[in-house]
């Protein structure tokens, strides 16, 4: 007989991502390490800088498929903390986006180059911060 | 919403992991689910139901139907 405060072992959507996501991240940066050196030392072309830019995309895809699987997987409780972690964190990029805009429109705050790359990594950082508070709620 | 999970399950002697691996959700669920901190959706309350041969109703109030009845 196990007893509560056993901890619960890893469901099997849990395992398979911790297998992929590692790997599609080690991907991400290998690709990403060998797009920036590509592009820096031989400045290629833009018919052939288009797609060197791109390529760390499809590992990032790669990440967000081992995710998607990961929530697929889990139960619904944990799929339902999911949702509302992420949903709370897409909320608070978006809204910190729309008025950063207006600032920058009045030359409040300084513009960002290249802000939108910058959108994916605010939202997987903002969820990191919105779901321990969202596991919280139904402990 | 209110249930006798908890009340249920200790009934059998069983742990909230065990509960928990007979309706392959995992212990944190089933601990939110006995503190109302979660409901589950129908297809999970059927299945708890099912498991102690009971009926819905007999193992989640509605807490609707608890002030109605204390009212009566």
């Amino acid at each position: 007989m196990t007893v509560d405060s056993q901890p619960s072992k890893w469901p099997p959507a849990a395992k398979r991502y911790m297998r992929e996501f590692p790997l599609a991240s080690a991907l991400y940066v290998g690709v990403l390490m060998g797009s920036v050196v590509i592009l820096r030392r031989f400045d290629p072309p833009l018919y052939a800088a288009i797609p060197l830019a791109l390529a760390p995309v499809a590992p990032a895809l790669l990440m967000l498929r081992a995710y998607l699987r990961f929530v697929a997987g889990v139960d619904e409780m944990q799929r339902r903390i999911q949702h509302e972690s992420m949903l709370i964190a897409a909320a608070i990029v978006a809204f910190g986006t729309f008025s950063y805009g207006f600032l920058e429109g009045v030359g409040a705050v300084p513009s960002i180059p290249m802000a939108f790359i910058w959108v994916l990594p605010a939202m997987i950082a903002v969820w990191g911060v919105t779901l321990p508070f969202v596991v919280r709620r139904y402990k | 919403m209110n249930n006798r999970l908890r009340i249920l399950r200790a009934e059998r002697n069983w742990s909230q992991a065990d509960l928990a691996e007979r309706l392959d959700v995992s212990r944190q669920s089933v601990n939110a689910i006995e503190t109302g901190k979660y409901d589950p959706s129908l297809p999970l309350a059927f299945k708890i139901a099912r498991l102690f041969a009971l009926s819905i109703e007999e193992i989640f109030t509605d807490d609707d139907n608890v002030a109605a009845k204390a009212a009566e």
